[in-house]
């Protein structure tokens, strides 16, 4: 399925200096503490290798990261602060958090017509589930066993009393143990949420470092000054620190066996992930539907009755993996497995099962040659889709300047249509078949033929991703180029993100409101939805047999990223200037460089420029400009006033500060003037503003 | 408004302050104690608990309602909060955090107060103690009598019946969860009298809803006194008490006005006549007698009363570590006591799983798989009727000790320690009615109940736990007469259980339990306020219950452990006609208690 991940799709994190201030992150480390806990009990670091979260990341000089090959490197975390905490007998729990004021306001003057009467809003939250104060209780009774929890307390502050606050947990609760036999370690997490990741094509994320805008905060982020832009310009690290970025959520049971007899390592698992929670859906066409009754920004959803599906109903997954170890741990192969079974009706006789099979590969060859790759296969069957297998193959290559004269990453790979994974990195929502009867996820970021950025996978595509890179002075410039084919011309539609104001539009038309159904499809012609922090639109193609309505062409993908990071000492503080561009189109034929040509769906480019500078101690100015453009082709959803395809400019402008107020207290303003026109689509426009004001502190 | 209590009430002990403990049962831990300066101590349970449960069986044929498979599970953690502002003076908490399983980003969470109490110390003298309590004084008076369904249960069994027992706050001494006060003061006696301890309480069972509901309350308490040893040459003591339980309505709040009276009051005790190193000799038992009275406020509608005797003669081989206890009873037909008859199994409640199955969607009937695995089924509530029974699991006492209209005799026998190679225990239960159920013949009662635990281990001296459990029960109960007198039921119930220590801490576990009745009887119906019907509808039973367990259970440390386990459950009946079913489930629990 689609793999932007679908809660956590937000600008980076990079705050990894306040040490131990991260509310989310602090379970999260604690979570990875019992992990680690389970293969080193006296719960030390784990150094480097084994993924883990911390209350910091602490990035070290001599870890400086190539410019494209960092995938190929696991961030280096500090998990001292809790650890330290729990390993004081007189500490047997321990509470910290941190509190979070987010005032939201925005003013449509020019909002789709269906928003009315709520163009204009101010609030407290910006209707996202984020505490406001969060309390983190993690405990360790004894060496073998652990626990974590988060709470979380809301008050909306409208002035009602205390009615409508909240206190509840925030993402579950989580147990840990462990034990050491003569065999091997072995340990179980039970519980939930965990944060899993098994391997990309089974229990993972597709992680994207720094391709992002991080003028808008994330809820997570600590309190810092300019390290967190130090840190982007570093590392391009988007959230260290936060497992959520790579991982699943998982609720059940894992069992977890290390350094077994021939440096065998296991996992199995049993339990649900988000689709098998209640979260499955289906794509909403009518936008008047889909609009939620009430949109009174800074609710917060109780989440309850997503898709109406009964969580007592039959809806798990399982699967595990068994890998071996060569050369030190410097070669890893890995076979990894998940079948998931989602009961449609009471007597459990029709069901949604998908299943994968894979072998992960992670080497090292030719004196600094590093591959990574997986291998493997998947079917998907319903009651109208008998199962079909499809294969999903890809390999990298991750080449050093030695070779190539600039580093040098290369990918390959080829995805079957047949191959469907709602938890794995694949963006799994091009195969119409099955997305009539698998629905979309609430959540999902795309549909159809997805407009995906480079080493993005989406299966039925075979393709090619390159990236690189160059450091000159105090500047970075990385690039990335993909192309990439329907392998099956089965697509007729596409979608793309609209980048530029999409946390703002989620904002307005929450995608997770109470009872939802399925993604909220909001605008007047029913073609965009938002899903976590992010807007998309489905985009029609019209070259279908007039017999069957099936597609008559083939499509081809074409993709460039473009990156440019700068770091200035301005009057001795520091000035950090970040551009981004991107350009995607689609069209009947192949092209080595997306464009807009008579042989084209769509051509869609972004561009963003971020620019920080201290002007003065603490306090930073913020500045932001986007433009978005998107160009739909001849084969493309014509307005019937216009006979002519979508031509939308959308633009953003902002500017604010963050403003270190003590260690561990900051003030976050944000102002957004935002833009969008589509020039064949008359009802397609929206104009206006919003404004953010955070305060968070820490304790 | 209650998140928001709960918010308080969390905040408000996590913001307390510091002084050493004072040891009080039920508080903070002796080990905590031991640590210096704290006066506020965070202490608990987590638990991950998942289950998959599969039917299957005849009551599926030609069912189109009926899910086949249901997966459920749920994630707490009762966060016990403990803080003793000073050496006097103790309050306790428990905030449960619960997430079911599946719900993701604050769906299907829940936040609650599950308990909260403070006690202390007056004057060095009084103890006093309100809000959450446990109480239990005799097994006539105020008492919760243990579940049937088991002979000895098998260890694979117990994390579940630990689960049950926690949610329904049950303790080993059988005590019963009230909301109310407490006072307790003791003396010493320099001659005769030992000590003398003197105890009160109130409690509220239910609140009014002002209409038709009014309020119930719980008063009583008892005296204890022990002797010193009155004649040192045969080693006479003796031990007694006297206790009284009040159970009322408030017929002045609100406007209902129609509630009930029931006074229970007796006396106790254990005389040691004779003791010796190797042995020794006790008289012991209880008398009393309860009223009940159901009313208006301005007339009586019904109105009992009945006394009860239970005296007995008790031989302690101590050499052979064998205790023998023989005792005759006579519990009168009208003897009535909330507080010790009420049941812990609720044969009315309704079931979390499965507990409607088939195409007409009918209640399915409590089995031994629910009483051993659903918490829901248990309550620890006092009840104004007489609840619902089984006769095929619990014939003779249904509502134990202090089951109503029995005579007879009863015979005990305990031998052996837990650390011994073999200890067993033997319960013979001779009882008779003593009022026929419409009609003058009497129904006639044997309950047999051996069970033993072998300890290999031992025998062998093995480091690691290699034990079989066996239980058995035998019950019988028969009425002469013509044919539609006439009553025959006969139940066989085997527990069997393994524990089998594979790697220190992970053990194997395997459980069997059976039960087959055949016969009938006439299980009795209340029509009014209390009334037993005569001759309701016979009851024909033919059944036969299997449930086997197998897994697997490593213990992280005392209190912490988790298990997985497969159990197999079949439930076949020829006597009613209706349909078969079987119960496959598995599960696993995570059970951490810090």
């Amino acid at each position: 399925m689609s793999k932007i991940k679908q809660f956590d799709f937000g600008v980076p994190d990079t705050s990894w200096v306040n040490k131990a201030r991260f509310g989310l992150v602090h379970i999260i480390l604690f979570l990875s503490i019992g992990w680690v806990s389970a293969q080193t009990p006296d719960l030390s670091p784990t150094g480097s290798g084994v993924l883990t979260s911390q209350d910091s990341v602490r990035f070290m000089d001599g870890d400086r990261l190539p410019l494209v090959t960092q995938e190929m490197y696991n961030i280096k975390y500090d998990s001292a602060f809790v650890g330290d905490k729990l390993r004081k007998r007189d500490q047997l729990i321990t509470v910290f958090g941190y509190y979070r004021l987010f005032v939201y306001g925005r003013n449509m003057t020019d909002a789709y017509p269906n928003l009315e009467p709520f163009e204009r809003a101010y609030d407290v939250g910006d209707g996202y589930r984020e505490p406001m104060l969060s309390l983190n209780v993690v405990a360790r009774p004894n060496g073998r066993s652990s626990f974590g929890t988060e709470l979380f307390v809301f008050a909306p502050y409208n002035g009602s009393g205390f009615e409508n606050n909240t206190f509840s947990t925030n993402l579950g609760i989580n147990f840990y143990g462990n034990f050491r036999t003569s065999n091997g370690t072995f340990g179980v997490r039970a519980g939930g949420i965990h944060w899993y990741n098994l391997s990309p094509f089974t229990i993972g994320v597709y992680q994207i470092l720094d391709r992002f805008s991080i003028f808008d905060r994330t809820p997570w982020e600590g309190v810092n000054n300019t390290l967190k832009y130090n840190s982007y310009f570093q590392t391009g690290a988007t959230s260290p620190g936060d497992l959520r970025w790579n991982n699943q959520a998982f609720q059940g049971l894992i069992l977890n066996g290390a350094k077994l007899p021939g440096d065998l390592d296991f996992d199995l698992f049993w339990g649900k992930t988000q689709p098998n929670g209640g979260l499955a859906g289906g794509l909403v066409n009518d936008p008047n539907l889909s609009i939620p009754p009430t949109l009174d920004a800074g609710s917060v959803p109780t989440y309850i009755g997503f898709a109406g599906v009964s969580r007592n109903l039959p809806s798990v997954i399982r699967g595990g993996k068994l890998s071996k170890a060569f050369n030190a741990g410097k070669q890893v192969v890995a076979y990894n497995t998940i079948h998931s079974r989602t009961a449609l009706d009471s007597i459990n006789k029709d069901a949604i099962q998908y299943a994968v099979h894979t072998l992960s590969l992670n080497l090292s060859v030719l004196n600094g040659v590093k591959i990574k790759g997986e291998l493997g296969g998947g079917n998907f069957e319903s009651p109208n889709y008998g199962k079909k297998w499809g294969e999903a193959l890809m390999m990298r290559f991750f080449v050093p300047k030695k070779y190539t004269f600039l580093e040098t990453d290369f990918q390959i790979y080829q995805i079957s249509k047949n191959f469907f994974n709602q938890n794995g990195e694949i963006a799994t929502n091009s195969n119409p078949d099955i997305l009539a009867e698998a629905g979309l996820l609430l959540g999902a970021n795309g549909a159809g033929g997805q407009l995906a950025l480079v080493n993005q996978l989406v299966h039925n595509r075979r393709g090619l991703n390159i990236n690189t890179g160059y450091e000159i002075g105090p500047a970075k410039f990385i690039a990335g180029w993909g192309i990439s084919e329907e392998i099956d011309p089965v697509a007729t539609s596409l979608s793309y993100v609209h980048r530029i104001n999409g946390l703002a539009l989620s904002r307005i038309y929450n995608p997770f409101p109470a009872n939802a159904t399925g993604p909220a499809v909001f605008d007047p012609y029913g073609r965009k939805f938002s899903f976590f922090r992010g807007a998309s639109e489905v985009v029609q193609t019209t070259d279908l047999d007039a017999a069957n309505a099936e597609t008559l062409n083939r499509k081809y993908f074409q993709a460039v990223d473009l990156q440019a990071k700068v770091k200035l000492q301005a009057f001795n503080k520091e000035l950090f200037l970040f551009y981004l561009g991107s350009f995607g189109s689609v069209k009947t034929e192949a092209s080595l460089i997306p464009s807009l040509s008579d042989q084209s769906y769509l051509f869609v480019q972004y561009h963003e420029m971020d620019i920080y500078y201290e002007i003065l101690p603490r306090f930073i100015l913020t500045t932001y400009i986007g433009l978005e453009y998107a160009k739909g082709g001849a084969f493309t959803d014509w307005d019937a006033e216009t006979q002519l395809p979508r031509d939308q400019v959308g633009q953003a402008y902002g500017v604010g500060f963050d403003w270190t107020i003590t260690e561990n207290a900051g003030l976050y303003v944000r102002q957004r003037w935002m833009k969008f026109n589509d020039r064949s689509f008359g009802l397609d426009n929206y104009e206006g503003h919003e404004t953010t004001i955070e305060l968070k502190v820490f304790f | 408004m209650q998140k928001i209590f709960h918010l308080l009430v969390f905040t408000a002990i996590l913001l307390a302050g510091i002084v050493p403990v004072r040891a009080q049962d039920g508080g903070s831990k002796e080990s905590e104690k031991a640590d210096d300066g704290q006066r506020v101590r965070f202490n608990g349970l987590g638990r991950a608990y998942l289950l998959n449960t599969e039917i299957d069986g005849n009551v599926l044929d030609g069912d189109t309602a009926t899910t086949r498979e249901i997966t459920d599970g749920s994630f707490l953690l009762d966060l016990k909060i403990n803080a003793t502002p000073n050496d006097k003076t103790e309050v306790q908490a428990i905030l449960r955090l619960r997430n079911e399983f599946g719900g993701f980003f604050g769906a299907g969470q829940t936040v609650e107060v599950r308990e909260l109490w403070a006690r202390g110390i007056i004057a060095d003298r009084l103890k006093y103690r309100v809000g959450d309590m446990d109480l239990a004084m005799t097994e006539y008076t105020f008492f919760l009598p243990p579940e049937e369904g088991s002979a000895n249960l098998a260890a694979a069994f117990l994390p579940q019946q630990d689960v049950i027992y926690y949610e329904n706050f049950y303790t080993d001494e059988n005590t019963r969860r009230i909301q109310g006060g407490q006072l307790d003061f003791g003396l010493n006696f320099t001659d005769v009298l030992d000590e003398a301890d003197f105890s009160g309480f109130f409690a509220r069972t239910r609140g009014t809803d002002f209409f038709t509901t009014p309020s119930r309350y719980v008063t009583g308490g008892h005296t204890k006194f022990s002797t010193k040893t009155l004649i040192d040459t045969i080693g006479l003591r003796g031990d007694f008490g006297f206790n009284i339980v009040h159970t009322f309505d408030d017929l002045k709040s609100g406007d209902a006005n129609s509630g009930i009276r029931n006074t229970v009051w007796s006396a106790d005790y254990d005389f040691t006549v004779f003791e010796r190193p190797r042995y020794a000799i006790h008289i012991q038992g209880e008398a009393g007698r309860s009223d009940l009275i159901s009313k208006t406020d301005s007339s009586t509608l019904y109105e009992s009363d009945d006394w009860f005797t239970d005296i007995g003669i008790g031989l302690d081989l101590k050499q052979q570590k064998l205790k023998l206890l023989l005792s005759y009873v006579n519990i009168g037909p009208d003897f009535f006591s909330m507080g010790a008859q009420s049941r812990r199994v609720d044969y009315q409640a309704e079931k979390t799983y499965y507990d409607r199955v088939g195409n007409d969607a009918g209640v399915r009937q409590t089995s031994l798989f629910d009483i051993t695995r659903d918490p829901a089924v248990y309550t620890f509530r006092m009840s104004d009727r007489l609840m619902n029974y089984d006769p095929r699991y619990s014939n003779t006492l249904p509502y134990g000790r202090a089951t109503a209209n029995r005579q007879g005799l009863r015979f005990t026998a305990q031998y052996g320690k837990n650390t011994d190679v073999i200890n067993a225990d033997l319960a013979v239960h001779a009882l008779g009615e003593i009022r026929g159920q419409g009609t003058a013949e009497l129904k006639r009662f044997i309950l047999i109940r051996p069970s033993a635990n072998l300890n290999i281990h031992q025998l062998l001296d093995w480091k690691k736990t290699l034990r079989f459990t066996v239980g058995y029960q035998f019950e019988q109960t028969t009425r002469d007469g013509v044919q539609v007198e006439q009553v025959d039921l006969t139940s066989n119930l085997i527990d069997l259980g393994m524990e089998a220590e594979l790697f220190p801490r992970f053990e194997i576990l395997a459980g069997f339990k059976y039960l087959n009745s055949k016969g009938s009887d006439y299980i009795p119906q209340i029509v009014q306020f209390n009334i037993v019907r005569d001759l309701p509808s016979r009851s024909t039973y033919d059944d036969q219950e299997t449930l086997l367990a197998a897994g697997v259970k490593y213990q992280f440390k005392k209190g912490v452990y988790l298990t997985l386990q497969y159990q197999a459950y079949n439930f076949e009946r020829s006597g009613d006609g209706l349909p078969d079913y079987g119960l496959n489930q598995i599960f696993a629990l995570y059970t951490m208690y810090f």
